[in-house]
């Protein structure tokens, strides 16, 4: 019976099934990187420098000689964490910040939600590329650009959650009934967006992941010699005839993010309930 | 659903013609402009590929090491050096000179006749105005002409220049762009002055010369392109090349790529892989010149800041730990350690062979002697994604990273962006860091800014009191006019700064350069860098 | 409330934004560690009390950070952005020189991407979850998936290195590099001036930079077009169409797509965000003398008049954007004004 369940998603879905697919294998290819790594990711061996890929090396060498497909698996553990930890503050501040603004109402909510407007006029990696470069290069440096940029869709849909359930009629009789507002809007609201909340983490997470990377390759991001794609591929800029160096850890920040966003894709079709409907 | 096929058919065959419109034989074929065309036949030009640090083609503001080979042919100077000498200055507007008994006044008569490209003539009030300026307005270069303490002008075309102090070096000096003479009078008319507040003639100094150059400076727009047009009327040279197009591309590897398929003619960022990938390619030539450029591992000294480090035993430790032969593999071109802080080329430069060279048993046994048999941690200063002359700061400080760690010492890299480091170097915050130092002129002189007390000696917060015997040495060298007394005083400093100088001096590059086979009479000296003047083409 | 009345209103709110705006940039500017003074001036002049002082004055960075910014703001509302501590340059003749760059560029990555998002957008959801949906969803989540700069740096590999059908670098080939700009546009440049054969190569230069910057853009308009098209064809009133007999791809084409722009409209505001912020990890490896590049550069060397300059110009251009997607959204939709 459950084989059948998954066969039918397959068919019907199959992107869904490989974003998933892939994000498995990258999680697992984390956990146990030590373990399939041929090589250290920091072990350098110069006579091998600008090593084509071969049997020895799979993905080649890069300038210090440093095995490249050693290093793509290691950079599973700085991209994909970060990543992460950047939607669940995101997620957690914007959360709460809409909620408190949704709450208040009134001058609050206009001033609370302007902070949220201005951050939101600038592209994303404009902005956390100057906070990044403001701050000094750091992974935490890094992810704590991206919050900044981050948190405020998160508290525009809360506050948006907030504001259609603070006039519905259970809770004005809740109310009236003698419990406290917020605490009938906490049990009310949390449930309610856990689900538009998770297909926003999951479509976002790839995009977090972009962006870190991308701060990578500007030279804002993770200090060397540490494997982290968006530096790797700046490393094989200066000698992209060596296209390797710059090939594979590109690969794997478009298949992660990848399949984050299938899986994202998948989560929004099956709750939004408009494309519910068969035609 | 044809219909969207059709459409998206329809679609892709636009965007095909679009970019098919820019293939680049139709560009050739069909350039229409007759003129431009004709015109284009006869002139030769030549168009390199280069990712300058330029951004001011005014003699009192420019310091910035690309712009020296631009300013030597849009500016004339009193003297200059000729191909690759940088010993013996020799007589460019000045005719000849004098210099007086106690070496504090130099004279000079002037070659008369000599028109600017404004058509105006050259006279010693120019010379007198533009040096003035050069001092006054404070710009990065204005300390090279700090010493001079009046200029006068008896008549026309002589020009005596008196010094506060001796200096043996000021001839050399005088070769540098901050000495290009101006017309005082068109800067004037286009807002210049003499003083730094009310200056305004520096944007318009970025965009056209005012010199009496083998080039006029046409067009500058700055990160994209610069464009030197010959003047064909100067006094004393005619360059064969009409027009020189500098075309801002900022990767080795995409000026490699426009090497070999003739977009550019010439490539000065190449790293030493892309020297041997293009070692093959019968279309290219490989230019190899010195440099005057070192790189070292720098220790602080102040015990406080450096830790361990600060200590002279430790210093010796890390100075046999590096794997000098790696290093300058890395360094690529025939780079090569040279013995300490005089690089090879300046007088005095005692040889590299007799230098250090890599010891792991006695590294460890020297941090032994000083206490720490397991090592210890420590943070150092990197610039990423910088790479001058061809070395890769980042490439060297993982490089160094690893032969630390084979005697314990954990080396934390800390990246820091230019500014942010260049402010930690020069207060001397630094643990330790990977310096480098081009001289900001060719003299040996330079490098005693590397001995206690001085500018990079104090970076590491080497005063003169740690150590004053090594620092007296510095100041005779300093005055002393006979070239081989002083450079008997450079030998020493060299050999007591190996012994007990916080740095570990691993690399003088050689920068390698390639252009296309048609360029001919490619002169490149790590003074000027290329001689515009001399470049011909087939 | 009248069309007139929602633009004014969304005009002051502009305002004030962008006054926000202006404020966070300087104080992001302003939490730089190191000190952009000390940095940026010469080595021996920094040992020069009187340089350093006369430094200071005219930053105005002797004074307190409030007061800086209105003096930023003052001379902000007077043109005057202040000069940029690399290129010694006013910022706002760099700004003025790197801006047209820029929004050529994103201006044909935005007809690419609303071109190919519809086209992959209508073909998704009329063959919705057969083979070739899935395969067009796969290219569009690709499209936002896709590290820009790493594609930026294979196509320009793939293209010009090995194939050779695209141009190296830059805006224009070196052939061509005497004509002088007046607009700073070049294609309005080349036009005016009758020189085609510049705007072709303009063009030529352009199109390998705008189909990298146009992926993710692409592929966010494809998903929208594909669900709001969905949306839109199960509602009722198509369903009568359909039921009178009509053809199906008149359907679509009449009643369905018009009505799905409106959403499209809404998420292309967004990711024009998206399409600027990638100007700044796809212009340095084309060499692309833009705004997006002169973004990073400043912003890796601590440049702060120039960072706060890129950053708002960058945010006033992204917000404007979406004011007009929004006036446009009015006219179209009336519903939405309130």
């Amino acid at each position: 019976m459950k084989q059948s369940g998954i066969y039918k998603l397959a068919k019907k879905n199959p992107l869904a099934v490989i974003g998933i697919v892939t994000c498995v294998i990258w999680l697992i290819a984390a956990i146990i990187a030590p373990l399939i790594a041929p090589y250290g990711p920091f072990t350098q061996d110069l006579p091998m420098r600008y090593d084509s890929p071969s049997t020895e090396h799979i993905m080649g060498t890069d300038h210090l000689g440093r095995d490249v497909f050693s290093r793509v698996i290691w950079g599973a553990r700085i991209s994909i964490p970060a990543g992460v930890i950047v939607i669940v503050i995101s997620t957690l501040f914007g959360g709460l910040y809409g909620a408190i603004a949704g709450y208040m109402g009134k001058l609050t909510d206009e001033a609370m939600m302007r902070v949220a407007d201005v951050v939101m006029s600038f592209p994303p990696i404009i902005l956390a590329m100057a906070i990044a470069a403001a701050l000094g290069p750091s992974i935490m440096n890094a992810v704590f650009a991206i919050v900044i940029v981050w948190w405020p869709r998160y508290a525009r849909m809360m506050r948006g959650l907030v504001l259609s359930t603070k006039e519905a009629e259970y809770v004005s009789s809740a109310v009236a009934l003698g419990e406290k507002k917020a605490y009938v809007l906490l049990k009310t609201i949390v449930p309610n967006c856990v689900a538009p909340l998770l297909v926003m983490a999951s479509v976002d997470l790839g995009n977090a992941i972009l962006i870190f990377s991308g701060l990578g390759f500007l030279g804002l991001g993770v200090a060397p010699p540490a494997a982290e794609w968006g530096v790797m591929v700046a490393q094989g800029v200066a000698i992209f005839q060596y296209w390797w160096i710059s090939f594979f850890p590109g690969v794997a920040i478009l298949t992660v993010a990848m399949g984050f966003n299938f899986i994202g894709d998948a989560f929004r079709d099956m709750l939004d309930p408009r494309l519910r409907r068969q035609i | 659903m044809k219909k969207y096929f059709a459409l998206l058919v329809a679609i892709s065959f636009i965007f095909i013609l679009a970019v098919g419109c820019g293939d680049p034989e139709d560009i050739d074929t069909e350039a229409p402009d007759q003129e431009a065309e004709t015109e284009e036949v006869e002139d030769k030009q030549v168009v390199m590929g280069i990712n300058p640090e330029y951004n001011t083609f005014d003699p009192a503001h420019a310091y910035e090491k690309s712009a020296t080979m631009i300013m030597k042919v849009l500016y004339d100077n009193l003297v200059t050096f000729e191909g690759e000498d940088t010993v013996t200055p020799r007589p460019m507007v000045a005719e000849s000179w004098e210099i007086s008994e106690d070496n504090k006044t130099y004279t000079f008569d002037l070659q008369e006749g000599i028109e600017f490209t404004t058509g105006n003539t050259l006279t010693a009030e120019d010379v007198k105005w533009s040096f003035e300026r050069a001092r006054d307005l404070k710009g990065n270069p204005s300390f090279l002409a700090e010493n001079i303490k009046e200029i006068e002008t008896p008549d026309d075309y002589q020009v005596v220049i008196t010094l506060h102090e001796v200096d043996p070096s000021f001839l050399s000096k005088l070769t540098q762009s901050v000495f290009g003479i101006l017309d005082s009078q068109v800067v004037q008319e286009q807002g210049g002055t003499q003083d730094d507040e009310t200056d305004d003639a520096k944007s318009w100094l970025d965009n056209h010369s005012a010199g009496s150059g083998s080039y006029i400076l046409d067009k500058f727009v700055p990160n994209d392109e610069l464009i030197l047009v010959k003047n064909d009327d100067h006094w004393a040279t005619q360059p064969e090349i009409d027009r020189v197009v500098f075309r801002h591309v900022s990767e080795p590897s995409t000026q490699m790529m426009m090497l070999q398929k003739g977009d550019i003619d010439f490539a000065f960022d190449l790293d030493s892989e892309q020297i041997e990938m293009l070692k093959g390619d019968e279309n290219v030539e490989i230019l190899n010149s010195n440099t005057f450029s070192i790189f070292w591992f720098h220790m602080n000294m102040d015990p406080e800041i450096g830790g361990p480090v600060s200590e002279p035993k430790v210093q010796q430790a890390i100075r046999y730990a590096l794997d000098y032969d790696g290093l300058t593999d890395l360094a690529g071109n025939d780079a090569f350690t040279p013995y300490s802080i005089m690089p090879v080329g300046f007088l005095g430069a005692l040889d590299p062979e007799d230098g250090i060279e890599q010891d792991v048993e006695k590294a460890k046994q020297l941090l032994e002697e000083a206490g720490y048999p397991d090592g210890f941690e420590i943070e150092t200063g990197v610039i990423p994604g910088m790479a001058p002359d061809g070395v890769s700061f980042m490439t060297m400080a993982e490089k160094i990273q690893a032969d630390l760690a084979q005697v314990n010492i954990t080396m934390n890299i800390s990246q820091e962006e230019v500014s942010i480091y260049l402010e930690k170097y020069r207060s001397g915050e630094h643990q330790t860091n990977v310096s480098m130092w081009g001289p900001d002129f060719p003299d040996a002189l330079n490098q005693l800014a590397f001995l206690p007390g001085q500018t990079v000696g104090l970076r590491a917060n080497w005063t003169e009191e740690m150590n004053p015997e090594l620092a007296e040495l510095g100041h005779q060298a300093r005055t002393e006019v006979d070239d081989e007394a002083r450079k008997e005083l450079l030998e020493e400093i060299q050999r007591q700064v190996l012994e007990t100088g916080p740095y570990a001096v691993f690399v003088q590059p050689v920068r390698a350069l390639a252009h296309s086979n048609d360029l001919t009479h490619v002169l490149y000296t790590p003074a000027f860098q290329l001689d515009i003047l001399t470049l011909d083409r087939q | 409330m009248g069309l007139f009345q929602y633009t004014v209103r969304r005009i002051l709110f502009l305002i004030m934004v962008l006054i926000g705006v202006t404020i966070a940039a300087f104080i992001i500017s302003n939490t730089v560690p190191g000190d952009p003074l000390v940095a940026n001036l010469g080595q021996t002049a920094m040992s020069d009390p009187e340089i350093v002082e006369r430094y200071e004055r005219r930053w105005g960075l002797d004074r307190s950070l409030p007061e800086q910014y209105l003096i930023y703001m003052s001379n902000l509302l007077q043109g005057d952005m202040g000069t940029s501590i690399r290129s010694q340059r006013p910022v706002i003749d760099d700004l003025k020189q790197y801006f047209p760059a820029t929004f050529e560029l994103a201006t044909l990555a935005t007809l690419l991407s609303i071109i190919f998002g519809l086209i992959f957008g209508i073909i998704s959801a009329v063959k919705r979850n057969k083979l070739i949906d899935h395969f067009v969803r796969a290219i569009s989540v690709t499209g936002i998936s896709m590290p820009a700069f790493w594609l930026a740096l294979m196509s320009l590999y793939l293209f010009y290195f090995l194939l050779d059908i695209a141009p190296g670098s830059g805006r224009l080939s070196a052939d061509f590099s005497g004509f002088s700009l007046q607009t700073g546009f070049l294609i309005i440049d080349s036009i005016s001036a009758g020189r085609f054969d510049i705007l072709k190569n303009a063009l030529y230069h352009m199109i390998l930079p705008a189909l990298v910057l146009a992926g993710a853009t692409m592929g966010i308009i494809t998903r929208t077009v594909r669900s709001s098209l969905l949306d839109v064809m199960s509602q009722d009133y198509l369903r009568t169409a359909r039921a009178k007999g009509l053809n199906e791809t008149v359907v679509i084409m009449k009643h369905a797509l018009l009505n799905a722009l409106i959403p499209t409209l809404t998420i292309f505001g967004l990711s024009y965000g998206n399409l600027l912020g990638g100007t700044v990890l796809v212009e340095s490896i084309f060499d692309y003398p833009g705004l997006g590049w002169y973004a990073y550069i400043s912003a890796t060397t601590l440049d702060f008049p120039a960072i706060m300059g890129a950053t708002i110009l960058i945010a006033l251009v992204y917000s404007v954007m979406n004011l007009l997607v929004d006036v446009t959204y009015g006219i179209i939709d009336p519903r939405v004004r309130y």
